[in-house]
């Protein structure tokens, strides 16, 4: 009887490990950009220590556009690390 | 029968041990798809539709509907020789695999019957788009233009244009706020501004 209750508690344990990491909260968040002529740059990156459900939240988004004449563009990549 | 029971006992722990193993390459599988880079990029040719002032002052009229909505005004000055302009795009987002954000999608023009223009006044009429997607207008006057903006008859912002672009007005979740000193290089730095608004927004920042 003893066994199956290890087994059990073990299990659970192995279980909720990657649940836990789902759970808490603190976001920061910054962006900074530079301009040239027709077009501009930004980046922002923003991190988390375990938040909305997201234990590995880091990431950076770099956009930024351009305005030639009648066309008007706009990039975006973003990376998550 | 004993010795069965304990087998049993081993089976059951090796059972929820390959559970949980499964559990943990099912979130490290998930964290390696929010690991793919996401590219976007938008090309829109706004058009441009002709404005005219009356004694260096023109009433740009916003729609009721847009009440629910992120937008942002911005002003360019109008070259020596330059039609004074004004751009209006409507702006559809879409959820990203980059940490559950949402990006630009598209710029679109906004229907001709959607406006109506007159010496010294730009009224922008209720539309669908402006009830569903955020917005960004531009206008492109002399420097020196007195901008004063309404909303249900009601004057919410006011602003003179300079030889430089910037933004004068911008409503988001924080509400309206009159802005008249951040530079902008055109219509591509409206999208930007929208695009930094919708990150802040989702990390509750301001």
């Amino acid at each position: 009887m003893k066994k199956y209750l290890l087994s059990f508690v073990l299990g659970q344990l192995f279980l909720l490990v990657p649940l836990v990491q789902v759970v808490s909260a603190n976001c920061s968040f910054s962006v900074s950009g530079s301009s040239s002529g027709s077009c501009w740059n930004a980046s922002a990156s923003y991190s988390c220590d375990g938040t909305n459900g997201d234990p590995s939240f880091n990431c950076s988004a770099n956009y930024g556009g351009c305005d030639w004449g009648n066309v008007s563009v706009f990039y975006f990549t973003g990376t998550c690390v | 029968m004993r010795k069965l029971k304990s087998n049993f006992g081993i089976i059951a722990f090796v059972l929820v041990a390959v559970l949980a193993t499964s559990a943990v390459f099912i979130s490290s599988a998930s964290s390696q798809e929010r690991r793919k880079d996401n590219d976007v990029s938008i090309s829109w040719s706004p058009k441009k539709r002709d404005i005219k002032t009356a004694d260096s002052k023109l009433t740009l009229n916003l729609p009721d509907s847009l009440a629910n909505q992120d937008w942002v005004v911005g002003v360019m000055p109008a070259k020596e020789g330059e039609n004074e302009t004004l751009v209006v795009g409507a702006v559809s987002w879409k959820d990203s695999n980059m940490g559950a954000q949402t990006v630009i999608e598209n710029v679109t023009d906004i229907p001709d019957d959607s406006m109506t223009l007159s010496k010294g006044q730009a009224n922008l009429a209720n539309a669908n788009e402006f009830s569903s997607k955020s917005m960004l207008i531009l206008l492109t006057v002399k420097p020196g233009t007195q901008i004063s903006l309404t909303q249900k008859g009601e004057q919410i912002s006011m602003a003179t244009s300079t030889n430089e672009g910037s933004i004068i007005a911008k409503e988001t979740q924080r509400g309206l706020q009159s802005i008249g000193i951040k530079k902008i290089t055109g219509v591509s730095s409206l999208m930007g501004e929208l695009q930094t608004r919708k990150f802040m927004q989702r990390f509750g920042g301001k």
